[in-house]
């Protein structure tokens, strides 16, 4: 069965989702990596964080309220078999992106790479948490457009 | 697994659109099993079959067959 998506839900092409999750990834973390860096005499720096956290949260709501968001996280009964076994892999490749990020900071925390630091503090776990946890959210839409190929007009 | 869809659906000029919405599956379903990045579960296949007024052999061939059929003398 295939179910169209309700209209809260936005038609956009995968490449335009793709972008989206392009952008929603790089500005959030970046907004991450910046804001160990920030002190009160940068201010360019902090409109520059808060630029690349506007941004993201703006493209990271738009990539969630595509229909491939829908796809993403319809019951298996509204989607068909090959949605299904598309959305199963965008899954799989959340669960490794996650796996990753975990590994990556345990490995930051472990190594003291974490610029200046061999403490985290309540901000920057709150941060990370924020950033994984949008991320996460919108990984399912984003493998999902990645993997879908555009098709041509009939 | 090759199939005759393209050909089919061709035949009754219908667009891939139209044959994903008689089948009530979506375009990208369509479109990847005609291209073959797709092998559909029997249940899609019999519907497709019956669609077409055909068995499913009609429709589908694995390659095992085809392989079977060309060494045939």
């Amino acid at each position: 069965m295939n179910a169209k998506p309700s209209r809260a839900y936005r038609k956009y092409r995968p490449a335009t989702v793709r972008k989206l999750f392009l952008t929603a990834n790089l500005t959030l973390w970046g907004w991450f990596a910046l804001k160990f860096f920030l002190t009160a005499d940068r201010p360019a720096l902090q409109v520059v964080t808060g630029v690349l956290a506007l941004i993201g949260t703006t493209t990271a709501v738009a990539v969630f309220l595509s229909d491939l968001s829908f796809i993403a996280h319809a019951p298996e009964g509204q989607i068909d078999e090959f949605q299904l076994s598309q959305r199963n892999r965008a899954y799989l490749q959340t669960m490794r992106y996650v796996t990753v990020l975990l590994a990556a900071s345990m490995l930051g925390s472990l190594f003291g790479i974490f610029p200046g630091r061999d403490e985290v503090t309540v901000g920057v776990l709150r941060n990370f948490i924020f950033v994984l946890f949008i991320t996460t959210l919108i990984s399912p839409a984003g493998f999902l457009a990645l993997a879908t190929e555009e098709l041509p007009e009939e | 697994m090759t199939n005759r869809l393209k050909v089919l659906r061709a035949e009754r000029n219908w667009s891939q659109a139209d044959l994903a919405a008689r089948l009530e599956v979506s375009r990208q379903t369509i479109n990847a099993i005609e291209t073959g990045k797709h092998d559909p579960s029997l249940s899609l296949a019999f519907r497709i079959a019956r669609l077409f007024e055909s068995n499913v052999e009609a429709v589908f061939r694995d390659e095992g067959t085809q392989r079977r059929d060309q060494s045939a003398p």
